[in-house]
């Protein structure tokens, strides 16, 4: 069953209304094209203070893509509910501890969009219940509505495989970039608030996708870019073999948490999503998802922003029933378990601990992170070890001021350590270091968290005594498990 | 996509040949629906249909998709609509 645009909006401000410390609607700067008002919403924990780093999840881009809307809304439900009542949610045969959820609203600011385009969707409700675009009348046809997943600025009017200049075809790409209200209030999002992770959540077929959508991917050829390619041409690339760069680095993480998710949409029920590519589902331009990852390539000052389009649901044996089948529950829980999976991987404890201390304290760990250990096969094990760990670990540390004060002191210590490569680790930060580890993963700790922080200790110890340099060229050459 | 009747299709190359059909139908700007075997799948109105034959690929109808709202049974009340936020956080005392 699914809600209106009207009970949608009627439950986002409910909920508003009912929890003002954590919920906030957010009035969007663009009716929609209709006129509409659209809000999205706002979840943080009640103590939560300042611009923090967000995750940003939308839905309804595709009107006739029915289910997310709803899966959205259920989704803000949720993690209010768990944080209010300490309800775990309960997803097919997959638990999520409300210890989890409220994590998740203390690290990060959640914004969820659940219907990008209300005039769409309540034509489907009313008119035609395969409509794809907004209700947008294009001058000079008869033919309405643009995609609203190809008018982005990403190649923008590029027409590669399933993209169209024609205002007729169900993928038309607009008059030009943004030119729709229901794009630009996503672009507004993304410029307005500190977004580290993006969603948009279609249907159907059962895929997790990352970019690139326009092309194949490679990692060798930085030269490569799509900033380098002419937009608007209405026709398809000129090299057909062409390839986008992507850095090892992001590859890797979009197919790491890309696995994640799917993991924890196959515990619901026993769906596997396939976890690859846009491109490899088929070629498209303008894509929100491929545009929010874009956007720091094409304006280096912007941060990083992981973007992923998630396509919930399986074939129901035919379209109709694809998009839109007679019992969405069962689709709906998997694909939250998926989005609940994916908040959890955007949380950063260098961030969040950070966030206590002076502004940059610890952009040297980030970039120890990126600029080092994310250039080898045995930096990004390491890497992998401490987003896997960082939750449980991060959920007892949160939770005794003690331990949040020694955790916060042994990052500043590493952090004024890498200021300089011959500094050395001594004792004095690699014994301490230990200690609060062991100290972590004692009581209720999960065997695969506990090997992952006997891995650290083991390394430290092998660590104390060399310098920064010598340490970082151990760890990039050697992961947790003797990756190389 | 014009008025009228409108057809959930898939297309494949005649005679086996290996013609590249996703590109064919990009070509001609269809509305590519996802297809569980990787087939060519999608919504077309007739004149794509005579459009698809001229370009020599073979399309197999697989179901007329009228122009219709939403099947009505398909929609929430607006009790059911609000009903999970009742269940997962009842409001103090039990009021509605």
């Amino acid at each position: 069953m699914y809600r209106t645009v009207e009970q949608i909006d009627a439950l986002a401000a409910q909920l508003a209304a009912q929890h003002p410390a954590l919920c906030t609607l957010v009035r969007l700067p663009n009716p929609s094209i209709k006129g509409r008002t659209i809000h999205a919403l706002r979840l943080r924990s009640a103590d939560a203070t300042g611009e923090r780093r967000g995750v940003l999840l939308i839905g309804g881009t595709h009107a006739r893509e029915l289910m997310n809307p709803d899966l959205l809304i259920e989704l803000a439900v949720d993690l209010v509910a768990a944080t209010v009542n300490g309800t775990d949610v309960v997803l097919g045969a997959r638990r999520w501890p409300a210890a989890d959820l409220q994590l998740m609203l203390r690290a990060l600011d959640v914004y969820l969009l659940p219907c990008v385009n209300p005039d769409g969707r309540t034509h489907v409700l009313t008119v035609d219940d395969m409509w794809r675009k907004n209700r947008r009348d294009n001058p000079g046809t008869t033919c309405d509505g643009v995609d609203l997943n190809r008018n982005a600025d990403l190649l923008w009017g590029v027409a590669q495989g399933q993209t169209s200049c024609r205002p007729c075809t169900d993928i038309y790409a607009g008059s030009a970039a943004f030119s729709e209200p229901e794009t630009r209030n996503v672009k507004h999002l993304l410029d307005s608030f500190r977004i580290h992770c993006f969603a948009d959540v279609h249907s159907y077929s059962e895929l997790v996708l990352h970019p690139w959508g326009h092309a194949a991917t490679q990692t060798t050829d930085p030269a490569k870019r799509f900033t380098t390619l002419p937009t608007g041409t209405c026709q398809p690339l000129a090299d057909s073999g062409y390839a986008e760069y992507m850095p090892a680095q992001d590859q890797f993480r979009f197919r790491t948490v890309g696995q994640r998710i799917v993991d924890a949409i196959a515990d619901v029920r026993g769906h596997v999503y396939a976890n690859q590519t846009g491109f490899d589902l088929y070629p498209t331009t303008g894509t929100q998802s491929d545009y929010a990852y874009s956007r720091h390539i094409a304006r280096p000052a912007l941060g990083k922003v992981y973007g992923y389009t998630i396509e919930t649901g399986p074939w129901m044996g035919n379209a109709r029933d694809s998009f839109h089948p007679a019992n969405p529950e069962p689709v709906k829980d998997e694909a939250e378990s998926g989005l609940l999976a994916f908040i959890q991987q955007c949380i950063c404890a260098i961030d969040l601990l950070g966030a206590a201390q002076p502004a940059g304290a610890f952009d040297r760990l980030v970039r120890v992170r990126d600029d080092f250990l994310a250039t080898t096969a045995a930096g990004r094990a390491w890497i992998a070890l401490f987003d896997r760990a960082q939750i449980p670990l991060l959920a007892a540390v949160l939770a005794d001021e003690r331990l949040r004060a020694r955790a916060t002191q042994t990052l500043s210590a590493v952090a004024a350590l890498l200021a300089d490569p011959g500094n050395r680790l001594g004792r004095d930060l690699t014994d301490p270091a230990a200690a609060l580890l062991r100290d972590l993963a004692t009581g209720d700790v999960a065997d695969d968290v506990a090997d992952d922080v006997r891995a650290v200790i083991t390394r430290l110890e092998r660590l104390a005594g060399r310098t920064v340099e010598e340490s970082l060229r151990d760890l990039m050459g050697e992961g947790p498990r003797g990756e190389s | 996509m014009t008025d009228g009747f409108r057809f959930e299709a898939t297309v494949h190359p005649k005679d086996d040949l290996a013609a590249d059909t996703a590109r064919m139908v990009a070509d001609l700007d269809l509305d590519r629906v996802p297809d569980p075997t990787d087939d060519v799948r999608m919504l077309v109105d007739l004149n794509d249909c005579v459009r698809l034959l001229e370009l020599g690929l073979e399309v197999r109808l697989q179901a007329a998709v009228p122009v219709r709202p939403l099947d009505p049974t398909l929609l929430m009340s607006d009790d059911a609509a609000s009903a999970r936020l009742r269940e997962r956080i009842p409001p103090p005392g039990g009021a509605t």
